[in-house]
């Protein structure tokens, strides 16, 4: 009765498949007609092909005299990533490192770390960078990945417009137009490490010139693997809602709106200092998150050669951990002006305030921001010079940046940069800037105790007002050839000189008035790191078939940094040996017949002197099947390779993740 | 306890493949070629030359020779677009693809494809003339004064088309290629 059962069960199984194959045979050998004349189609028939994106816009990359990156919507659908930071992983020059299951360190040419605090990251023209901490969370920078048009990272400094903390580079999330995202489209899936996850967007018009789309998504992740034994602490969950107006006010102005609000909590481990024995107590709760942005920009198009945009937004952010609470609030105005002038020059200039007040007022003992609450004022300047010196052969740009900050005043960061294009397939680019990371409160005003177990003390990490600015000379040259039509090669050196990146200087142990007989060691915060880093980056794009495309990207850096006698230098916990000396990561994209796709992800990421930390490969795989236009269904699997490995110090371990996804466009 | 979960399960698959075999009959196969895919430049290679059958050139273009089409600085497609129109005619004229790397080499072309470098590098009167289809590749060119911009939506390429420029080039556009044009400017635009 039992084997009867199961064998009528497989048959059942078998007969379905066979049939739906014979079903969706059907129409393989027309979908396939790779060598049909697309000249005999007409252009109602052309409209509905499919573009494949073989070649990730060499147009675009190929234009601009700077190490840029792009990551399309398609390249995370295919890489099978549910996160934007997963998504960096595949950007030669990005180095990603998950702490724990909600947390990342995220870097650009090296210094990646909990925060990020060399690069500038941008949303639809919003900064996220925190004030405070110096950084952006990226647990809680979101939206519906199907809606985002495209990442650009730029690598190095001069990439910018806007001015503060784009030392190592730019991060630039662009959602799509709501012209280009009408109807319904709803995903939804879960696995065993991302347990269930949804999202559902609706766009739609008014007339012509009034388009719309309102989104929402959730998501609840498992915690990672925690080798220190239970408990697991760092699962999370979120909720997000969003919108997104494009109106076309006149046919000269533009008016776009982008509002999003979020909730959720990020389980942390948080270790607190306390001045009864034992010293220190660890607290396993779950972080509260939650904040939301408002964004206006008006664009207006004064002639065919000058338009400008004005943009303003209001961010509010609320998160709250063991140790510390902040509720920030932040408004940013910025007008922007581009003009082509005579003799082929294109002039771009633009300026902005924002004002960004945070209230920390202290949770614990140990932690605390003196005073608590403040206001930071920023303003900047930058303008940009674009000139055609050989027509289209040779290009000079040629910027500055001026902003004033309350901690450092004026700071200026001018930048050159050269393209020449000989030919239509190759492109030469040099470039020399200079660039700033300006003070923050947690340099200045943060005072921080940290129990030490073996000696029984405690350490005082402690802000300071003298400390000044993070420099970097960046030195960037690169290498653009497409020798066939179907192979893409990016190549980009740079060598940065850095100077007084902020370390510690050890202060006397003195006995602690709050516990009697503890010593108290506190390590004031200087600007005292000096040294030099240098690196390569190449990424290659490949259509092998017109089905299948390769995508390489391999990163080396080296980083040799010395601080001043006196401070404490390099340690474990420095830049200098959390960067991998190398990375890979080596993508396939290959579309099967009947509507599959198989695409498979492999990544080396090199050894960091962090104990418990090695080398690691990672292997992610995709098997899609697309019904229709209208239905795919997806099986991904990621960090197949082992069971569970650590990729960054504290935290927990990556752990080998499989789920199931169906995306639907009606 | 155990021979009900079997039916259930067996149950279960054969529902499924029901399931499966009902979705694969009414599978939309409305269109031969609804599932067929191109390169990016193959694609617009193919649309340039159904933008041509849809224009009618004034009588200042040149109108005994081969119909000319001309790629205006770096010229992302390599050899499809040669490939393409080899041996194709328009309004029963042969086609010359020819191509101008730097702005002082420019000369009029009854269509001009405009890659986004070049909206750039050229001076718009370099494709904005009278006779000349241009076709671009933002609505920036078209706001400099260009005909056609190709858009992309959800992978499928769309054009928009700017009538006021095609009327300043005395360029003829059918009704037809407005119709199946994701967008149309109107006046000023």
């Amino acid at each position: 009765m039992h084997f009867d059962s199961r064998k009528l069960r497989w048959l059942g199984w078998w007969a379905a498949a066979l049939i739906a194959i014979t079903a969706f045979g059907r129409t393989v050998p027309r979908a396939f007609a790779a060598e049909r004349d697309l000249s005999e189609l007409s252009l109602q028939e052309l409209m509905d092909v499919e573009v494949i994106s073989v070649l990730r816009k060499p147009e675009r990359r190929g234009q601009s005299a700077a190490a840029v990156y792009v990551l399309t919507a398609d390249d995370m659908r295919r890489a099978g990533v549910l996160t934007i930071p997963d998504a960096l992983r595949l950007v030669p020059g990005v180095e990603v490192a998950k702490i724990d299951a909600n947390k990342w360190a995220v870097g650009i040419r090296g210094f990646a770390n909990r925060l990020s605090r060399s690069v500038l990251v941008l949303i639809d023209g919003r900064s996220v960078y925190s004030p405070l901490f110096a950084g952006t969370y990226w647990e809680v920078q979101d939206t519906l990945l199907e809606d985002v048009e495209r990442i650009e990272v730029v690598r190095g400094p001069g990439g910018s417009v806007w001015g503060a903390n784009a030392v190592n580079g730019v991060i630039n999330i662009i959602t799509k137009s709501a012209e280009h995202t009408h109807g319904l489209y709803a995903m939804g899936g879960g696995g065993n490490e991302d347990r269930g996850f949804g999202g559902i967007r609706y766009g739609g018009h008014i007339g012509e010139d009034f388009h719309w789309r309102v989104y929402a998504k959730y998501f609840d992740r498992d915690a990672g693997f925690n080798a220190a034994g239970p408990p697991s602490y760092d699962g999370w969950q979120m909720s997000r809602e969003g919108l997104r107006i494009d109106w076309n006010l006149t046919p000269r102005d533009r008016l776009t709106i982008l509002g999003d609000v979020y909730d959720g909590d990020a389980g942390q481990q948080t270790p607190i200092a306390i001045d009864d024995p034992p010293g220190q107590r660890t607290v396993y709760r779950r972080n509260d998150l939650s904040g939301g942005s408002v964004l206006a920009r008006l664009s207006h198009v004064f002639s065919p050669t000058s338009e400008a945009s004005l943009q303003f937004y209001y961010d509010n952010t609320f998160r709250s951990e063991a140790n510390f609470r902040e509720r920030r609030n932040t408004y940013d105005v910025e007008l922007q002006h581009r003009a082509q002038l005579p003799w082929r020059q294109e002039l771009g200039w633009g300026l902005q305030y924002r004002g960004s007040a945070g209230k920390a007022p202290p949770v614990v003992e140990s932690v605390a921001f003196v005073p608590h609450s403040e206001r930071d004022d920023l303003v900047t300047g930058f303008v940009q010079n674009d000139i055609a010196l050989l027509s289209d052969v040779l290009r000079l740009t040629i910027g500055v940046k001026l902003e004033h900050n309350d901690y450092s005043g004026v700071e200026w960061q001018p930048s050159g940069r050269l393209m020449w294009t000989p030919h239509p397939h190759h492109a030469v680019w040099a470039a020399v800037s200079r660039a700033v990371r300006t003070p923050t409160r947690t340099d200045q005003d943060l005072r921080f105790d940290v129990f030490v177990p073996p000696a029984g003390g405690l350490i005082r990490v402690q802000g300071d007002r003298d400390v000044g600015p993070e420099h970097v000379m960046a030195y960037e040259l690169g290498y653009r050839v497409q020798p066939h039509e179907r192979l893409f090669l990016d190549v980009a050196a740079f060598y940065n000189v850095y100077d007084d990146l902020v370390v510690i200087e050890p202060g006397e142990p003195e006995s602690d008035p709050g516990v009697p007989g503890s010593p108290l060691t506190t390590l004031i915060q200087r600007n005292g790191l000096h040294g030099h880093g240098y690196g390569l980056e190449i990424a290659a794009d490949a259509a092998l078939t017109q089905h299948w495309s390769v995508h390489a990207a391999y990163t080396a850096i080296r980083l040799r940094l010395a601080s001043d006698p006196g401070l404490i230098g390099p340690d474990q916990d420095a830049p200098e040996d959390q960067s991998p000396r190398h990375q890979v990561a080596l993508r396939s994209a290959l579309r099967l017949p009947a509507g599959f796709e198989l695409d498979g992800v492999l990544r080396f990421v090199d050894d960091i002197d962090v104990p418990g930390v090695s080398s690691y490969v990672a292997v992610d795989a995709r098997l899609a099947w697309s019904f229709t236009t209208h239905l795919e269904i997806s099986l991904v699997g990621r960090d197949l390779a082992e069971s569970h490995h650590r990729e960054f110090s504290g935290g927990t371990e990556v752990q080998r993740s499989v789920f199931a996804q169906v995306r639907t466009w009606w | 306890m155990v021979v009900t979960s079997t039916q259930t399960r067996t149950r279960r698959a054969w529902l499924a493949g029901a399931l499966i075999v009902c979705l694969g009959l009414v599978r939309p196969d409305a269109h031969p070629f609804a599932q067929t895919q191109a390169s990016e430049y193959e694609l617009k290679a193919a649309f340039l030359y159904n933008f041509a059958k849809f224009v009618d050139w004034p009588p200042e273009a040149d109108a005994t020779g081969p119909v000319c089409f001309g790629v205006l600085g770096t010229d992302p497609f390599g050899a499809t677009l040669d490939r393409l129109i080899t041996g194709k005619m328009v309004h029963e004229r042969p086609i010359v693809v020819r191509h101008f790397p730097t702005p002082d080499t420019v000369q009029t072309c009854h269509l001009v494809y405009v890659s986004a470098t070049a909206a750039r590098g050229f001076p718009a009167d370099a494709y904005a003339r009278t006779g000349v289809l241009s076709v671009g590749e933002d609505d920036a060119f078209l706001a400099a004064g260009g005909v056609i911009a190709f858009g992309m939506e959800r992978n499928k390429l769309r054009f928009t088309v700017n009538p006021a420029a095609a009327e300043r080039a005395q360029l003829k556009l059918s009704s037809q290629l407005l119709k199946l044009a994701l967008r149309v400017l109107r006046e000023g635009q």
